[in-house]
């Protein structure tokens, strides 16, 4: 089966007065890792449902390969799901489990067994196929609940936050495997999580959302480094990037523009003066420097062998978190401090209201 | 180690003697007491002394013509009740577990038979079989002669169906709950996996239903070999024995001809009959039975 696009066109969904989706407009190409990150309740889990069918938008278009199938029944869209409890059926061993789809769509049973231990095989479950779910560990599940999912060749592949019931290293694992297998089969996949390390380190593109809102679709280095606004902004990177609330102060002779924060001041492109920003800087942007422009008293020195992590406060009582390698002395909690700009650092400037990212003008 | 090994022991057992006292009181007891009085024949002239007769009672009474018709009226009862009663239970469920408005109204009312005595619910039906009065027979055009309940063929079909209706509220309730603890999400992996809504029933939901319908064919079959209200009130075990079941011929030859020693053997028969079932039940249904969790 051709890899197939994936489109929705200004999806809604309403439960009662509470509007779960506002007006998506998304496209996953084919072929491609999309992945729908944001926090819970975000409604990236009732869009993914959307695309399946297993929930009917308000209002909205769902294509699958360019053909509408709003109006069309889960079994007949074609696609594969993965659930986030797997939701392998209880009763059935690991091999009818897997063979499930296909004899749902009448396949011979030779055909069927043959198909069913290819992807046991691809897979590495081919010793447990005669075992019961509740026999296998969490990551075998997960691994059963995949080849379910690749044994028809579906036009897309729909993931609802499937590692996020893994421990910590077999996540890692299964995210290496989920990638080979993206790259293996070709198939288009629509990846629902809430974990922004699975996003960036897996997605072609990544679609930000909140609060039913689409905030921002690019890829990932985009993503990271051009936020479209505050949510993104505070939403991907670990730790957050710092925001600071700030004024846009006209330059003094022969300096660069700068806006006022709370302890100082930090350098920033060309924008109005008088205009009320939030200014955004990553941690490992800010460097502990007596040449520094902002004053801040050393609260918190979290090490974490390769790196350390310092909360400073600011004197309006807010915290700003600095990045630091893990060599050298460390600095003692209440050292007053004065922090500057690393030398690549990018200053990200977003209007105060509205909280969308602006460019400086050239 | 050894005397704390007792001291738990002990405490085992004090905790389990109220549960024993009472068993032996109503269970255990005249459990023997009814073994014993099946060896002890009833003259047949009235208020004499019973007399010793050892095993030949037994003997006697279970190979006579009579018990063998009780039993095989009992089979037939239980075959009509049990299976009938499942199928439509667990039909009324899967209707009613649809997510729609004013679904509770048939909810409650296809539980409702729960709250019926089986007294009131046979007076119903007798009501409603009634040739002269009755509905169901004035609708039928049957009106006038025996009626259903005098007629041989009919009586015990006719009071089967009471009895399915009487249980129809507890296998209602049973089987919905037992739809409701299947999870949501089986369902729509199936529907994303390609079965149609047959499909996913039958190899989904219906296998992970097997717990509760191996339960609810147990009690259907203990529940028919002891089925006495209904045939009490709608037939006496009428027209001429034709709705008499093991258990009505208990009834009747202890209660109504004073013959305990008769009473005692079909009653020890009914026993061992009913204790036999329910462990082929167990032994062959509960292969094929799956418990959630199980091999874990």
């Amino acid at each position: 089966m051709e890899p197939a696009s994936v489109e929705l066109e200004h999806i809604e969904k309403r439960f009662g007065s509470t509007i779960a989706l506002a007006s998506i407009d998304l496209c996953a190409a084919p072929g491609e890792f999309l992945v729908l990150l944001g926090p819970s309740g975000c409604g990236k889990s009732t869009l993914l449902r959307i695309v399946a069918g297993l929930e009917t938008p308000s209002a909205g278009t769902v294509r699958i390969g360019g053909t509408d199938v709003t109006a069309v029944e889960p079994r007949d869209r074609d696609v594969s799901m993965v659930f986030q409890n797997y939701a392998l059926y209880p009763h059935l061993s690991v091999r009818h489990n897997i063979e499930f789809p296909l004899k749902a769509r009448h396949v011979p049973a030779p055909e069927r067994r043959r198909v069913a231990e290819e992807a046991a095989a691809s897979l590495q479950l081919s010793d447990f196929l005669e075992r019961k779910p509740s026999q296998l560990s969490g990551g075998q599940r997960q691994r059963v609940a995949l080849a379910r999912a690749i044994v028809r060749h579906p036009k897309a592949f729909l993931m609802d936050e499937p590692l996020s019931n893994l421990d910590a290293r077999l996540r890692v694992e299964m995210r290496a495997e989920l990638v080979e297998l993206h790259l293996r089969t070709g198939t288009t996949v629509v990846y629902v999580t809430h974990d922004q390390v699975e996003a960036m380190t897996m997605g072609d593109r990544i679609a930000v959302m909140s609060h039913g809102v689409l905030r921002q679709l690019g890829a990932p280095q985009e993503v990271h480094d051009r936020p479209a606004d505050v949510f993104v902004a505070g939403f991907i990177g670990s730790p957050p990037m710092n925001l600071l609330p700030g004024e846009v102060v006209a330059p003094s002779a022969g300096g660069p523009p700068v806006a006022v924060v709370s302890g100082g001041t930090v350098r920033v492109g060309a924008y109005e003066p008088g205009r009320r920003v939030t200014i955004g800087i990553r941690p490992e942007h800010l460097v502990v420097a007596d040449a520094g422009t902002l004053e801040a008293t050393v609260s918190l020195v979290e090490s974490l062998g390769h790196e350390r992590l310092l909360a400073c406060r600011l004197p309006d009582t807010s915290l700003v978190i600095v990045r630091q390698g893990g060599s050298g002395p460390p600095t003692a909690i209440g050292t007053n401090v004065r922090l500057g700009l690393a030398g690549d650092a990018q200053v990200h400037v977003f209007d105060r209201e509205s909280g969308r990212r602006i460019d400086a003008a050239a | 180690m050894l005397l704390r090994k007792v001291r738990e022991a002990a405490t085992g057992y004090v905790f389990l003697l109220p549960a024993i006292g009472l068993f032996g009181v109503f269970v255990f007891y005249p459990l023997v007491k009814t073994a014993y009085l099946g060896f002890y024949a009833q003259p047949v002239f009235p208020g004499l002394p019973t007399r010793y007769v050892g095993f030949s009672q037994y003997t006697s009474v279970l190979s006579s013509s009579e018990f063998l018709g009780d039993l095989w009226r009992t089979v037939l009862f239980v075959l009509f009740t049990m299976p009938l009663g499942i199928v439509l239970g667990l039909a009324m469920a899967v209707l009613a577990h649809k997510k729609l408005k004013g679904i509770r109204v048939f909810r409650t009312i296809f539980s409702s038979t729960i709250a019926t005595s089986v007294a009131v619910a046979s007076v119903i039906f007798v009501t409603l079989l009634d040739p002269q009065v009755g509905l169901l027979p004035y609708l039928f055009g049957q009106t006038g002669g025996t009626g259903i309940l005098g007629s041989p063929t009919w009586a015990l079909p006719a009071v089967a169906l009471t009895t399915i209706w009487q249980n129809l509220g507890f296998t209602f309730i049973l089987m919905s709950a037992s739809l409701q603890s299947v999870p949501d999400e089986l369902l729509e992996a199936a529907a994303v996996d390609g079965a149609s809504p047959t499909a996913s029933f039958w190899r989904v939901t219906f296998p992970l239903l097997s717990p509760q319908l191996f339960f609810v064919s147990v009690i259907g079959i203990i529940g028919g070999f002891q089925a006495f209200g209904q045939i009490d009130i709608l037939t006496q075990g009428g027209p001429s024995n034709h709705t008499t079941t093991v258990l009505y011929d208990i009834y009747e030859s202890v209660f109504e001809y004073s013959n305990s020693g008769k009473g005692a053997v079909m009653a020890i028969a009914l026993f061992v009959i009913l204790l036999a079932l329910t462990a082929v039940q167990f032994l062959v249904l509960q292969r094929r039975v799956f418990y959630a969790g199980a091999g874990r």
